[in-house]
């Protein structure tokens, strides 16, 4: 068994640590616990399963993980990805195996593989809105969505750190597709990721302001895939 | 789904999505019991009376939930305050009150279970029940309405919530709560009315059933009788647990997925408390000593740990340094804990036994917090006469172990308004606080960092079933006037913050800590006026209770300033926790004498307490 003292460090001499990225879903319950306590949720997961997380060097080492792009509150997804490192090699199929059954009803492991493109060239998010109206009218409601999006501009107010701006989000707008879905609609649309992301609500947002009429009763994200810029599935 | 349960869904949603931590409402936590409702026979909604943050990082209710629910057939499910958010959009859609793990109404359900661990929760109970559309009084309620029932250190003077509460579980409910809910389900499923179950559990000792004792009160407003009736004995006497080891213990706690107040595993060292400093309600209600032993909190310690992914364990108790085996505890302990990452937490630590030894061998496990110490009072004379033994020396000697082994952050806590606390006590905690700071100018290793010293003072709330149960406590001019004069006596040091406990709520909390039924008319109308959420600043308002009493022709100095008679009825007279009677007042004699009483481990004073345990001996 590895020297305590090793351990502490991290990286001892001649322990290497494994990379690894899990593809996971984000759904139910667990849709409304954010970021930053999901980071929390998988630390104690992965102590759960037995899988030893490699920890950061200082007084106060933590595990490290590092979830590619946050997800909304409230937001479902079947598309997250996360990376880490173990102390000790394991197989894929063992971490899958184990971290789902440590992870609390809601997340779920859906691969484990090695490698993997980095983050920052995730460039592109397929979103499934719902869109459920009180008295739907959905042929009248596709057409008015469809003007929405065939304008040359759409501007939205966007919240930054340094207060609001105004942006066009079109460019950020790769497609989209309204269809009937049960008893609703659903909207599929494919957005830009990061640097800038269009975050969906705000689209939605956006719609609600051209036409008042196109406020839902409740809405739904599901977050559906993620593509690279030349729109492979990312990994 | 069908679309009532979808609509109800979609509002639940739709409603999470506008208010503040939607995940303290959803339930969906590792190790969180989801049973099937088709196999289950019997449902308890077990409530916290405050929001989720504060209520699962509750020992109690982890391990009642626990208990429960290894009784296959009834499905134990937790209930917490919403906040002000959530009840307003709670209360507009006409959603009520659920239970976290199925979303269910808690009014269908068998029994409402409330714990009451302090007095400023009470408010926060009723407001629950009127959230949940169960009829608030119990003579109100019908065979359909689910049993109210009531525990905790509070239900050992429950009065002013008697008419609320159908039956109070007194003591520890390990045993004594599953024996409560069998028989409830028994009589229920044998056809018995509402009336007939309650005069059946009386049969199950430790609960008292309010209803059936009558309370008269004379023309000076104190008590004149109380009369028991339908068989009820004239004093309930508490339950304990035999033997600690046996007792359950939640290994497979419920982890939350988000951030909770206590973010770990508490170990329960032992209950009671050796000390019997003359303040302290817990201390004394919850003799007779009874220790874990190290084995066993060495297995649990381990199994926790490994069922939940927690990186911190707690030793509690009400006076840590006083458990029999805490070095070997600590030093196997730091042996799983070091390999793990896992950082050890030693709150409740005395000052004279704070050892410099075994902080330096914990070093690598201890979690780096700032320490705390409670030394009470400011000069050694008051500190004998509420029998906190401990000496000035001791106080600075743990101070200096502390600063050598590298703290430079202490808080210190006291109360003001003991009694025959004097001006010169009230200045004497800036004394003390000062010999503090001289220790660590004397003996810190590394004086760059400086030091923070920060001072709590709350103000003293008499409390039931303690040596100080018939004490009147200061009035709220009193208190401001001592807290003015240390504020001035700290100007001169200028790395101790000082902290002084709000002045009103206490003064609340003293009227409902001895208070009888009477109170509960106010209780009824603060909540009818808006109070939900008395133990934080955004929801209490004295004025508030100050109407309330008005209204009924109440007042708060009869309850909260009065010094009591000794041979004064008292409203919690019809419950008994172990202790004697004229030990409680041979021990406040003592106080106005000066007189210190030895801890239980120097030798037994006779408070009583031995008596509740087979064979008669506390495990000192």
């Amino acid at each position: 068994m590895p020297d305590a003292e090793q351990m502490h460090c991290g990286k001892a001499a001649g322990a290497m640590s494994e990379a690894y990225r899990v593809r996971f879903s984000k759904q139910g319950k667990m849709r409304f616990v954010s970021h930053l306590d999901l980071v929390r949720t998988f630390q104690r997961s992965f102590r759960r399963a037995g899988l030893d997380l490699r920890h950061s060097e200082g007084y106060v080492p933590h595990p490290i993980i590092s979830i590619a792009l946050p997800l909304s509150l409230g937001f479902s997804s079947t598309c997250e990805l996360m990376d880490f490192e173990l102390i000790h090699q394991e197989t894929e199929a063992v971490i899958e195996n184990k971290l789902n059954l440590s992870l609390p009803d809601g997340v779920q492991v859906t691969s484990c593989y090695r490698g993997g493109e980095p983050f920052r060239e995730l460039m592109w998010v397929s979103y499934r809105v719902r869109l459920f109206y009180h008295e739907p009218d959905n042929r009248e409601i596709r057409e008015k969505i469809e003007q929405f999006f065939c304008q040359q501009e759409i501007n939205v107010k966007k919240k930054t750190k340094k207060g609001e701006k105004q942006i066009d989000i079109v460019p950020l707008l790769h497609e989209w597709k309204a269809e009937e879905d049960g008893t609703g609609l659903a909207l599929n649309m494919t957005v830009h990721a990061q640097e800038p992301g269009l975050n969906p609500m705000l689209v939605i947002q956006a719609m609600q302001e051209y036409n008042s009429e196109l406020t839902a009763e409740h809405v739904l994200y599901e977050r559906k895939e993620i593509w690279t810029s030349d729109f492979k599935i990312f990994r | 789904m069908p679309d009532k349960d979808l609509n109800r869904s979609r509002i639940f949603e739709k409603m999470l999505m506008r208010v503040q931590k939607p995940a303290r409402y959803t339930g969906g936590e590792y190790n969180a019991v989801m049973k099937e409702k088709d196999k289950i026979s019997f449902r308890i909604a077990f409530c916290f009376p405050d929001v989720y943050e504060i209520g699962m990082s509750n020992l109690g209710l982890q391990i009642l939930y626990g208990r429960l629910n290894q009784m296959e057939d009834i499905w134990c499910e937790r209930v917490f305050a919403p906040w002000l958010d959530m009840e307003e959009e709670m209360r507009r859609e006409h959603y009520p009150l659920f239970a976290l793990e199925s979303g269910d109404a808690i009014r269908n359900f068998d029994i409402v279970a409330f714990s009451l661990g302090y007095e400023m929760s009470y408010i926060a109970m009723l407001n629950m029940l009127d959230l949940a559309g169960i009829p608030m009084r119990s003579a109100e309620r019908s065979d359909g309405d689910p049993f109210v029932i009531a525990g905790g250190v509070c239900a050992y003077n429950g009065e002013p919530l008697a008419p609320f509460v159908d039956a109070f579980c007194l003591g520890e409910g390990e045993e004594e709560l599953p024996e409560l809910v069998r028989k409830i389900q028994n009589e229920r499923d044998a056809g018995r009315s509402r009336e007939e179950i309650l005069q059946s559990l009386l049969s199950v000792p430790g609960i008292y059933v309010p209803a059936f004792y009558t309370i008269q009160y004379g023309e000076d407003g104190t008590i004149s009788s109380i009369r028991s009736e339908n068989g009820a004995p004239d004093v309930v006497t508490k339950r304990i647990v035999e033997n600690m080891d046996d007792a359950y213990f939640p290994e497979h706690m419920i982890v939350p997925s988000t951030e909770i107040v206590q973010d770990r595993v508490a170990l329960e060292l032992f209950r009671g408390c050796i000390r019997g400093c003359r303040f302290c309600q817990a201390g004394y209600c919850y003799r007779p000593i009874r220790m874990r032993s190290e084995k066993k909190l060495l297995e649990q310690a381990v199994n926790t740990c490994r069922n939940t992914g927690y990186q911190q364990i707690t030793l509690s108790s009400l006076s840590t340094s006083d458990y029999r085996d805490l070095p070997a505890l600590c030093n196997d302990l730091s042996e799983y804990c070091v390999p793990q990452n896992i950082k050890l937490s030693l709150p409740s630590l005395r000052a004279d036994t704070f050892s410099g030894e075994l902080m330096k061998q914990m070093k690598n496990v201890l979690r780096r917090s700032g320490l705390t110490f409670a030394p009470e009072a400011g000069t050694q004379r008051l500190r004998d006469a509420i029998n906190k033994n401990l000496t000035e020396h001791e106080i600075l000697e743990g101070c200096k172990a502390a600063f050598q082994s590298g703290w430079n952050a202490v808080k210190l806590y006291f109360m003001l308004g003991l009694p025959t606390e004097t001006d010169e006590d009230v200045l004497g905690i800036a004394d003390l606080v000062y010999q503090v700071y001289l220790t660590w100018k004397d003996t810190s290793p590394n004086k760059n960092r400086g030091i923070r010293i920060t001072v709590s003072t709350a103000w003293f709330v008499p409390k039931p079933h303690t040596p100080f149960q018939w004490e009147a406590q200061i009035t709220p001019e009193e208190y401001q006037r001592r807290v003015d004069l240390l504020r001035d006596a700290f100007k001169r040091l200028k790395c101790v913050t000082y902290n002084w406990h709000d002045v009103r709520t206490s003064q609340i909390e003293a009227v409902l800590a001895r208070g009888d039924r009477r109170l509960a008319d106010v209780l009824e109308e603060v909540q009818r006026q808006g109070g939900k959420l008395d133990s934080w600043e955004e929801s209490f308002s004295y004025e508030r209770w100050m109407k309330a009493m008005d209204k009924f022709h109440l007042s708060i100095e009869f309850y909260a300033n009065r010094e009591r008679n000794f041979r004064e009825v008292l409203p919690w007279d019809m419950v008994s926790v172990g202790l004697r009677r004229d030990f409680l007042w041979k021990e406040r004699n003592l106080c106005y004498e000066g007189k210190t009483t030895q801890d239980c481990r120097k030798g037994c004073a006779g408070c009583g307490a031995n008596a509740l345990r087979k064979g008669g001996r506390c495990d000192v």
